[in-house]
């Protein structure tokens, strides 16, 4: 079955290093926390805790665990193949490998996330078959979106917007941050949103990192700090906002506007040729001038940013020492989230697509310090 | 992602029970002539780790490096791919004092295991090992890796009581919202009966949850903008302080017979074969049998495996001739039927 029109160029892409490098096909791996590969090749949610598919350069084969192989697949797919346990799925892909005499050499995306029993399994049903890692190649044709993809984006950054309103609407004086991520979560998921990736945090300068939501209550004064990230038709889009609850301090406002010229930094940077260290570079260098360059580095930030697609925390990570560049298409969000000593942690940021001559920033949420009644 | 509350309650899970655990698993390692022994944790895969020292991982991944010596150098190592900054938050929430973190977790576990002397070194549940994070341990040379299913064991036969309980919690919240969620049949769509559900055991501090819908005959999927109805099917799911139940139910039908009568089979020593095989016998389309005691929750087990007293397991059934789905959480019981732990009454 030919490959409808709009994926067309997509599995071109893909099917291309296989001839390069001699491969009889790529076999494509996903459990139940990255399955961004398979998403890639089967756009439609996989629900299975397991799932591999097969490109070949004749057809495209799913395989996943019962009873899921009797859903509808994606319409990228020839056929579906199922079995019962995820070892006998493994065993199952093994063994099609054999039976259509597929290898030596076959191509493997997301090996590394293959757990040890189902390795083995694939490797038992297919000796001789020897696995090449090709996740290079398929996050390479990730980093870049096609209008598809793009819309995806765009969708998602809607719901950025939407759900960062209900966070707001939430984040009051008295509440739990358990209780405001529950307002948020439902709030995205009666939008449509797939999946959501959301990290909080509340207080002052005891305040180092996000993390889950505790039991903490939101106080007057706190810097109420989140990144929000939707995901809509697999595509995942983020925002980064601080927020004060009742007006804020000198010191809030102060630090505050040393991460919006930073945030500001990177969007003037962004464009094609120019690297993820330049973006990077650009953000840290307002953190320098402002006597705060120790903030920027691995002891209070992790990245300065990332590129967002079908996971949330993709290539490039914004760093300084990372010279991946940037391509029009590309979807990232830099955000020079750290603690610093004037009013503990603070994030910001939002996603942006690279286009011809700059870029273009995906959602709409104010770009400012929010303030919201004590 | 987990996003629900993330926290450590002491009067829930006592540092004393955990200190307990890491003792058990230490002196099983020595008993068996293991340096070390080694937990992979991902937030698909948190169980092991959690029964030993309370620690969520939220996402990413890890390994818990547990030297079987006592004192000294002895304190477990949690080697992973989160930001250092967020080890305040890991002291705070589980047993862990040491972290290190890592952009690439085997080898960083491998030099942990070279700098400590580390040589004979145990795999606690090495099927569930990525790839990625076992063969850079593997291939480091100096280390020889074994299978130690065997500390496993013994960690969730020390966490079984505690775990229990927190399952019990997380079904009353299932149950609970369940019931609230068929009251929802005929006036909300299923994504908004689903944003109600979300909100529902979050507010009641659940710490991850799935909810599926789909009309009659189907199995479930995410839920689209349609209209809920009765007959619709629901699977849902709530984590409890890493404690997982699941139930299935067609909306406004009651428990069909041929639930009851596939339930009865799930008895201590019986094999997941035998529940499936019950399945058929009864012309049901497809039986999943997952168990959910300390390890992968949500994963079909193979036929062989055979259910152990106290143990927890979902089992979901779809006939899709009468268009009914259902599916509860079984507490396997030393003698007799299983307890029911999703229907509260």
């Amino acid at each position: 079955m030919p490959i409808p029109e709009r994926y067309a160029d997509r599995f071109a892409r893909l099917r291309q290093p296989l001839a390069v490098r001699g491969l009889d096909a790529a076999l494509i791996y996903a459990n139940a926390a990255r399955k961004e590969f398979v998403r890639y090749v089967h756009p439609r949610p996989i629900l299975a805790s397991y799932a591999y598919v097969l490109v070949t350069p004749e057809d495209v084969t799913l395989f996943v665990e019962q009873p899921w192989d009797h859903l509808e697949p994606a319409e990228t797919v020839d056929a579906v193949l199922g079995a019962a346990t995820g070892r006998e799925v493994a065993g199952l892909v093994g063994e099609t490998l054999r039976r259509r005499g597929l290898g030596p050499r076959v191509g493997l995306a997301a090996g590394t996330f293959v757990e040890a029993e189902y390795r083995d399994a694939l490797v038992e049903a297919a000796p001789g078959v020897a696995f090449v890692d090709v996740s290079g190649d398929v996050e390479d044709l990730r980093l870049v979106k096609d209008a598809d993809e793009i819309a995806a984006h765009r969708r998602a950054a809607e719901l950025a917007d939407l759900g960062y309103q209900a966070f707001r609407r939430a984040a009051r004086p008295g509440r739990k941050q358990y209780e405001v991520v529950a307002d948020v979560e439902a709030a995205l998921v009666g939008l449509g949103a797939e999946d959501n990736f959301l990290l909080i945090g509340s207080g002052g300068l005891d305040v180092r990192a996000m993390t889950p939501p505790s039991s903490r209550e939101i106080q007057v004064g706190d810097n109420v700090i989140t990144e929000l990230t939707p995901q809509v038709d697999g595509y995942y889009t983020q925002i980064c906002r601080t927020l004060v609850v009742g007006p804020a301090s000198e010191a809030q406002r102060r630090s505050f506007a040393i991460f919006k010229q930073a945030a500001d930094a990177a969007l003037a940077m962004i464009r094609p040729g120019v690297t993820a260290a330049d973006v990077a570079k650009a953000e840290n260098d307002v953190f320098r001038a402002a006597g705060l360059g120790e903030y920027c580095g691995p002891k209070y930030t992790r990245v300065r940013g990332h590129g967002l697609g079908l996971h949330f925390d993709e290539r490039p990570h914004v760093l300084e020492d990372v010279p991946l560049t940037l391509r029009e298409g590309m979807v990232f969000i830099p955000h020079p989230n750290t603690y610093n000593p004037w009013a503990g942690y603070m994030v910001f940021g939002d996603a942006v697509l690279v286009t011809a001559d700059g870029c273009e920033v995906l959602t709409r949420t104010p770009r400012e310090l929010i303030e919201v009644p004590a | 992602m987990k996003r629900g509350l993330v926290e450590w309650d002491a009067a829930e899970v006592p540092r004393s029970a955990l200190e307990a655990r890491a003792r058990t698993a230490r002196a099983w390692g020595r008993e068996h002539g293991f340096d070390a022994l080694l937990l992979h944790v991902s937030d698909t895969h948190p169980q092991p780790v959690r029964n030993l020292t309370h620690f969520v991982m939220y996402w990413n991944e890890g390994v818990v490096l547990l030297p079987t010596v006592e004192g000294g150098d002895a304190e477990p190592l949690l080697v992973y791919g989160l930001s250092g900054r967020v080890l305040d938050w890991v002291q705070r929430t589980s047993t862990l004092t040491q972290a290190q973190t890592a952009r690439d977790v085997g080898a960083a576990v491998a030099g942990a295991l070279a700098e400590r002397g580390l040589k004979r070194v145990g795999l606690v549940q090495r099927e569930a090992f990525p790839i990625g994070v076992l063969y850079p341990i593997a291939q480091s040379g100096d280390v020889q890796l074994e299978d130690a299913r065997g500390a496993l064991d013994a960690l969730l036969t020390a966490a079984a009581e505690e775990e229990d309980r927190l399952r019990r919690r997380g079904g009353v919240l299932l149950f609970t919202a369940l019931e609230e969620v068929a009251r929802a049949v005929g006036r909300q769509t299923r994504r908004a009966v689903a944003a109600g559900f979300h909100q529902a055991v979050r507010l009641q501090g659940a710490e991850d949850l799935v909810f599926l819908a789909d009309g009659p005959g189907a199995w479930p999927r995410l839920p689209d903008a349609s209209h809920f109805a009765a007959g619709d099917h629901v699977l849902a799911r709530v984590e409890y302080k890493g404690a997982w139940c699941q139930a299935a139910r067609t909306m406004l039908e009651p428990q069909p017979a041929w639930f009851g009568r596939l339930a009865d089979r799930v008895r201590a020593g019986a094999t997941v074969g035998e529940v499936r095989a019950a399945g058929a016998e009864l012309a049901l389309a497809w039986v999943r049998v997952e168990p959910l005691s300390g390890v992968r929750a949500f994963v079909q087990a193979a036929s062989d495996e055979r259910l152990r007293v106290g143990s927890a397991v979902s089992v979901t059934a779809l006939d899709r001739e009468r268009r009914v789905l259902w599916g509860e959480t079984l507490l396997v019981r030393a003698d007799g039927p299983p307890e029911v732990i999703t229907r509260v009454s």
